[in-house]
């Protein structure tokens, strides 16, 4: 893979220029570019660590590490008292910072179904991820707090929404986030709606014709530029000019792979041409490793793991011994989708982690449960660190604590695959973040932020673009989940039920499926909880966020 | 001795994890022997070597690593293909375009499916995966074997078996082009002209690209993957296999074929072919069956479960086809029917579910009859496969035993959801006869007149 | 004859689909069925002659002679009673992808008073086509909504609906169901159920109005009633004077449908049960009688055996309930016999199997004192066969429905003599 990315000094004079521009007095400027971390347990990569030592970080790199530095007079003093000192993680393939569509999803009026606008179809290679990319997104934040410093972002959409940008997750506008643009051609199995390419069979024949129609069309204009007198001239396309750089292979294909049969195909699809292809977002590797293996591909793994095992549902429908076989078959299956990581590690074949079906706060309860499958926490490391730096072609100035790299740095204060440990610290090319810690609270305490708070019947109202929708709320336990069942006022016959419970530190989303005059619709529920109080929003897709709010009616008797 | 055959042994697993699928060895000793090209012969064994019949007669004595089939009693037939089916593919059908020639659905192979063990279950070894019929020219289909147990999808593959593509007439691509999108198609005229202008455009595009490879011209042509593939039936590359049921429209495409010099066609459901039997045969058209239906939609209301017989009787090679996860489970039993309407000798009646199909599909000289030197492909049934009371006991693709009905643990999924227990209840709807319509159904009557 | 054919197929390409009865006109009289075997259920093959006649079963016996008679030679053949397919929409559809011929859905969830009897077409193309294989009786079943209307058996043969009604009538109940529609069905398994439950809320209301209706209507205030069809055609099945012909095929959904059954103090039937084979206990306890099928059918879970609904029927059986077979099917009636055979092969036996497309029906639906079997005073139902009827290979040889001679022709026999020789 080509690396071309921006001179970094010339990238953070943008950024100093820009700071110096406008007078804010709402603002206290840094002091100083200079930082200096004092006594940290430096993991210095994967599979050294320094023990406790010093980093100098200045203009954003990482100037100095060693063992008892002396600091200088104009840099901040950060005292890390023994805390943990990682390279900051790297995530190798997500959307983060592309807000949802807001577009509609009503199906395209196109005459000929067979003949859509490219755009219409999915196939716009030509656009980039940066171009949609919003720096103040919240999710760009969350993901910085998760102990990320670097992303590699692929556009949303269909078949071939565009190209990649790798960006780093601070800068006050995306554009200073760029660290490598057009770096990556991002396709996916998934079909237009209504129109060509509909199915993945469409999909694939169509990637197949694109591609070699760049080809040629690529041929055409190198044998035109050599001579051009009496030949015709060859007509400028954007679509076929963008995939060039993959026909000429230097450019790398990601895409999404879920389950074991979509990585077999996306193999046999590149297998011809030989592009470099990374299979990304993967969930399920079953009978695919051996390929995996002999292609010596690479692999970013979904950070999405399967739902724990739950008791079986209420259904009867099965005499005892069966259905003790079944659980048998689904508990092996289970455990073999949370192994897959332990394997790849076993089998020496090089991954990372992608986010695109998954929340970055998954990411440390996950990765415990795969370290418990057998995945060492070297290779965890390494899985954040040095193998997405690599895949990315930027392990130059990202991945490890070495001089002259990226200052992206955490500071945790336990060991990070520890399930104690917190962050504390994440510097993006030098720019400190410290974490807040939120407070544990005690079950059922003061604060009111513990999963038995939450039990009981509260009452809701909807801001519904000025109109209030009221209604209640009934939370209760089922088993160690929640179960969360609520009527609207205004149809009170029907109770609606959540599903996709998640509870963390008195956040609580689920999911519901309500009649939409005929269709359904799924509405995402986010809710803060505050003693008897919570305040969060609805949202659905390609919409704007509903603003709720609710109170506590009644708790259960005890 | 035996240190031999294992290294022999392998040697050729080794060979096997590079894109060869696996071989094995097996030997049916006693059985009554079915095998379509010579005859019946009782008593006898077969033997199968590295996935081939090594050998045909009575008392094979087995070595000593060989598993043996003990077959005292039982028939023993070549492995059962069914010409048309849409198993072990996720998609079916790229309804959006009356032409979709690029579209594969061998790109799309799914080992998992579990109709594809339920179809060994009834002794099929070989099915031919078909793109649908919504369109007048569909995709390129996909000949696999059954090796259930394998993952790879290249794997499910018959290797070298020849390219065919599928074609449709009548009421599916007319309802979904013309009714459904109000473009042409919308008529069995306009069918006709849909062909006609595919190909033309094939031609052009072979004579565009040849130009060029002779360097007759410098810029390269613009490359079109439709227009390749059309060029490679023109060419008889790939083989048409064609969705057709009434008598004037098979008559038409065979017309069009002429024009371009296609000499070769397989019509499928074919429901009045009985109607236009000599011209199949002159034409040298095959033609592949069901063995009863009819009246589920208007162009098949005129027909007869006599067809098979008709055909055969007229010398166009039929078979009888599944176009059903149901229906594949039987054919054995939907080939016996054409003894009921037709009376066809026990041998015809097998032919059209073993050799016949393989002539169509190009495959005649690697499978459908019991002969040396041919894959070993072979079911075995307690009774006469032709009696109702058949019951296949063992069926075995390329030597490997894939399915014993003494080792069959009920639950033989391979894929396994790891959040589900109990896989969902399907309540069951009487017979889907539009198999061929699967995943089409929202480009139907969007315009309603 | 042949030139006949081509007459007749003409006719019908240019007039007309539905006009012609186009095969050559059924007779009565009296039949004797000579030398000959007869099939009897529970003391295997007797030699004897059969005798028919004012369409009824006059006599079996040995060496019958009767000089008015019309003889049928019957040597080396076997004497069948006429097959029942316990559930069909034979005569209610004619062509299935032409909505307009097709009358077995009703707008509306709750039209039990839709009677399928009254949409009989006697002339329909499927008739000959599917008596012909020995089929002379089928239960002709509305579809759709929750009470889709009232099934009714009839005989396959006739030029009105009551000239084939075969004295059996029954509303259909499809039980709510908690398993999903089909492939494309993406309801999560919560709103599955939550689906189920409020269809259950709403067949509780409309049962306990319809027994209220029943009540009042049998009492003083009967003329104060406004007449309601839809809770009259229920009343039978309230009364408990007819069964209700309840489907259901999922587990959970039989055993809920059971206490929903004597809870309510019904006489069902119950229709389809693929998974009957894992709650044959309860059935049995509550002695249900089954209509099962098609048998040639996939399992209803990719987890199931692969044979599950070949070895359904047999299984029930031999726990000890009265089960009798159907194809489910419109213009394929014509298998039961193989569907029947599967199932004989899978566990039933020929004979048990033979049970369920004759006698059992018979006796499920009341009406085996006149259906069923060869035996005198019966129904003249009758095939006759040169050997096993469920094997493919047998050829019905003659075939009688309510006493008339039936031709053995059909669209299918005519097409097959016109064109083997163009």
């Amino acid at each position: 893979m080509k690396i071309k990315f921006f001179p970094i000094a010339v990238f953070m004079l943008l950024i100093m220029n820009k700071s110096q521009a406008q007078i804010d007095y709402n603002n206290v400027p840094e002091v100083t570019q200079k930082i200096f971390i004092n006594d940290a347990n430096i993991q210095k990569n994967p599979s050294t660590n320094l023990g406790i030592g010093d980093i100098l970080i200045e203009d954003g790199l990482i100037k100095q590490v060693g063992v008892q530095l002396t600091p200088p007079i104009d840099a901040k003093i950060i005292e890390a008292d023994s805390a943990y000192a990682y390279a900051a993680f790297i995530d190798a393939m997500s959307h983060i910072g592309i807000p949802k569509s807001d577009e509609k999803r009503k199906r395209p009026d196109v005459k000929f179904k067979g003949f859509p606008p490219n755009k219409v179809a999915g196939i716009t290679p030509q656009l980039k991820a940066s171009s949609f990319i919003e720096h103040d997104d919240a999710s760009i934040k969350s993901l910085r707090e998760s102990g990320f410093a670097i992303a590699h972002v692929v556009p949303r959409g269909k078949m071939l929404p565009g190209q990649g940008s790798v960006i780093s997750l601070s800068g006050s506008s995306s554009q200073d986030m760029i660290i490598k643009d057009n770096y990556s051609m991002f396709l996916q199995f998934t079909g237009a709606s209504g129109v060509y390419p509909n199915t993945i069979i469409g999909v694939m024949a169509k990637w197949k014709d694109l591609y070699y129609k760049a080809h040629y069309h690529n041929k055409n204009l190198q044998s035109y530029k050599i001579n051009s007198s009496g030949i015709k001239r060859p007509k400028e396309d954007k679509v076929l000019n963008a995939l060039i750089p993959v026909t000429e292979k230097s450019m790398p294909v990601f895409m999404k792979t879920n389950k074991a049969k979509d990585i077999f195909r996306a193999i046999a699809l590149q297998e011809s041409t030989g592009y470099p292809l990374v299979l990304g977002d993967v969930k399920q590797i079953g009978g695919a490793e051996n390929k995996l293996k002999e292609k010596n591909l690479t692999v970013l793994l979904s950070v999405g793991l399967p739902k724990a095992e739950k008791e079986e549902k209420k259904d009867s429908t099965i005499t005892d011994e069966s259905k003790k076989a079944l659980m048998k078959r689904k508990k092996e299956s289970y455990t073999a989708y949370l192994s897959q990581a332990a394997q790849l590690e076993k089998a020496g074949i090089p991954f990372a982690f992608s986010f695109l079906s998954s929340k970055p706060k998954d990411l440390k309860t996950n990765i415990q449960k795969l370290i418990k499958h057998g995945l060492s926490t070297e290779a965890s490391l390494a899985a954040l660190t040095t193998n997405p730096a690599k895949i990315l072609g930027i392990d130059k100035i990202a991945g490890t604590i070495d001089k002259g790299k990226l200052a992206n740095i955490i500071l945790t204060d336990n060991p990070y695959f520890e399930k104690k440990s917190r962050i504390k610290y994440v510097f993006v090319e030098g720019q400190m973040t410290e974490i807040k810690e939120v407070k544990k609270k005690k079950k059922g305490g003061a604060r009111g932020k513990g999963k038995e708070n939450l039990i009981g019947k509260w009452t809701y109202s909807v801001d519904v673009f000025g109109t209030q929708q009221t209604g209640n709320l009934t939370i209760s336990e089922d088993g160690d989940d929640l179960k969360i069942e609520f009527i609207a006022d205004s149809n009170p016959d029907e109770i609606s039920e959540g599903r996709d419970i998640t509870y963390e530190d008195g956040n609580l989303t689920y999911v519901v499926t309500v009649d939409g005059g005929g269709q359904e619709m799924d509405i995402e529920i986010s809710l803060d909880f505050e003693g008897d109080q919570f305040t969060g929003t609805a949202s659905m897709e390609g919409m704007e966020s509903l603003p709720m709010e609710g109170n506590k009616i009644s708790s259960p008797e005890k | 001795m035996l240190k031999i055959t294992k290294i022999a042994l392998s040697i050729l697993f080794s060979t096997c994890l590079f894109g060869q699928s696996e071989t094995g060895d097996v030997l049916i000793k006693n059985g009554t022997l079915l095998t379509i090209t010579q005859g019946d012969k009782e008593n006898t064994d077969i033997l199968i070597r590295n996935g081939k019949i090594a050998r045909i007669q009575k008392d094979i004595q087995p070595t000593n690593d060989i598993k043996v089939i003990d077959a005292t009693g039982m028939f023993v037939m070549p492995g059962i293909i069914d010409a048309h089916s849409h198993i072990g593919i996720d998609a079916v059908n790229e309804a959006t375009n009356p032409v979709t020639a690029e579209v594969w659905v061998g790109d799309a192979l799914d080992p998992y499916d579990i109709n594809i063990y339920r179809a060994l279950a009834g002794g099929v070894t070989i099915s031919h995966a078909m793109h649908g019929s919504a369109n007048a020219i569909g995709g390129q289909c996909e000949t696999i074997k059954h090796r259930w147990g394998v993952e790879d999808p290249e794997q499910m593959r018959m290797k070298d078996a020849p390219k065919t593509i599928k074609f449709a007439l009548g009421e599916n691509p007319i309802r979904v082009h013309g009714e459904g999108s109000r473009i042409v198609p919308n008529t069995r005229m306009g069918m006709e002209q849909v062909f006609r202008n595919a190909f033309e455009d094939g031609k052009k595009y072979a004579a565009e690209w040849d130009q060029y490879s002779k360097g007759l011209s410098k810029m390269a042509p613009e490359y079109n993957i439709r227009k390749e593939t059309l060029a490679g039936i023109l060419s008889g590359e790939i083989m048409i296999h064609c969705h057709s049921y009434r008598a004037d429209e098979i008559l038409m495409l065979m017309n069009v074929l002429e024009d371009y010099g296609v000499n070769k066609i397989c019509f499928q459901h074919v429901n009045e072919g009985f109607k236009v039997a000599p011209e199949l045969a002159k034409f040298g058209a095959y033609a592949s069956v069901f063995s009863d239906w009819w009246a589920y939609k208007f162009e098949v209301y005129y027909s007869t479960a006599y067809n098979a017989a008709i055909l055969s009787k007229n010398g166009v090679v039929t078979s009888i086809n599944s176009d059903s996860r149901e229906l594949i489970r039987h054919l054995f039993h939907e080939a016996a029917k054409t003894q009921k309407y037709g009376n066809l000798s026990d041998n015809d009646a097998l032919k059209l579910i073993t050799f016949n199909p393989a002539i169509q599909l190009g495959i005649d000289d690697r499978v459908g009859s019991l002969e040396k030197n041919k894959e070993g492909d072979v079911a075995i049934f307690k009774n006469h496969p032709l009696s109702i009371y058949a019951i296949p006991q063992y069926t075995i693709v390329d030597g490997i035993i894939r399915f014993d009905i003494n080792n069959d643990n009920a639950d033989m999924r391979i894929d396994i959801d790891p959040e589900e227990i109990i896989p969902s209840f399907f309540e069951s709807s009487t017979h889907n006869h539009d198999n061929c319509m699967e995943g089409v159904s929202e480009f139907l009557f969007e315009h309603k007149h | 004859m042949k030139l006949l054919t081509i007459n007749f197929i003409l006719c019908f390409a240019f007039f007309s689909i539905s006009n012609a009865q186009q095969i050559t006109k059924a007779t009565t009289g009296i039949f004797l069925l000579k030398n000959g075997k007869v099939y009897t259920h529970d003391n295997g093959v007797i030699k004897a002659d059969v005798l028919l006649q004012d369409g009824e079963i006059k006599e079996v016996a040995e060496m019958i002679e009767h000089p008015g008679a019309k003889k049928f030679d019957c040597k080396g053949m076997t004497i069948y009673p006429g097959m029942i397919d316990s559930g069909t929409k034979i005569g209610l559809g004619e062509v299935g992808a032409v909505s307009l011929t097709q009358d077995h859905n009703e707008i509306g969830e709750f039209t039990p008073h839709m009677e399928a009897l009254t949409a009989v077409n006697p002339n329909s193309v499927n008739i000959p086509v599917n008596r012909v294989n020995g089929i002379t009786t089928a239960l002709t079943v509305p579809s759709g909504g929750r009470f889709p209307g009232t099934a009714a058996l009839i005989n396959l043969n006739g030029y009105t609906p009551e000239e084939m009604y075969a004295n059996f009538k029954g509303v259909v109940f499809n039980f709510p169901s908690s398993g999903k529609r089909g492939r494309w069905d993406r309801r999560s398994d919560e709103k599955i159920k939550k689906d189920e439950e409020k269809a259950r809320k709403k067949i509780n209301d409309f049962w306990e109005k319809a027994k209220l209706y029943a009540k009042i209507h049998s009492s003083a205030k009967r003329s104060d009633l406004d007449y309601n069809p839809q809770l009259h055609a229920l009343m039978p099945a309230v009364n408990k004077t007819a069964p209700l012909l309840i489907e259901v095929n999922k587990k959970s959904d039989i055993l809920s449908a059971i206490k929903w059954v004597n809870k309510n103090d019904i006489k069902a039937i119950f229709t389809g049960v693929s998974e009957g084979y894992l709650v044959t206990d309860s059935l049995v306890k509550y002695n249900i009688p089954i209509i099962t099928g098609p048998i040639l059918n996939n399992p209803s879970r990719a987890s199931d055996h692969y044979n599950t609904a070949y070895s359904n029927a047999g299984k029930m059986q031999k726990a000890g309930l009265i089960v009798a077979i159907r194809t489910n099917e419109t213009e394929n009636v014509r298998n039961l016999p193989y569907n029947a055979g599967f199932a004989a092969a899978y566990g039933m036996g020929t004979e048990e199997a033979f049970k369920a497309v004759t006698i059992n029906p018979a006796k499920i639906f009341g009406i085996s004192d006149k259906y069923g079997s060869i035996e005198r005073g019966k129904v003249a139902n009758i095939f006759v066969a040169d050997g096993d009827p469920f094997e493919t290979k047998t050829k019905i040889k003659f075939l009688f429905i309510n006493g008339y001679n039936v031709p053995l022709e059909s669209r299918h026999t005519y097409l097959y003599d016109e064109f083997l020789e163009r």
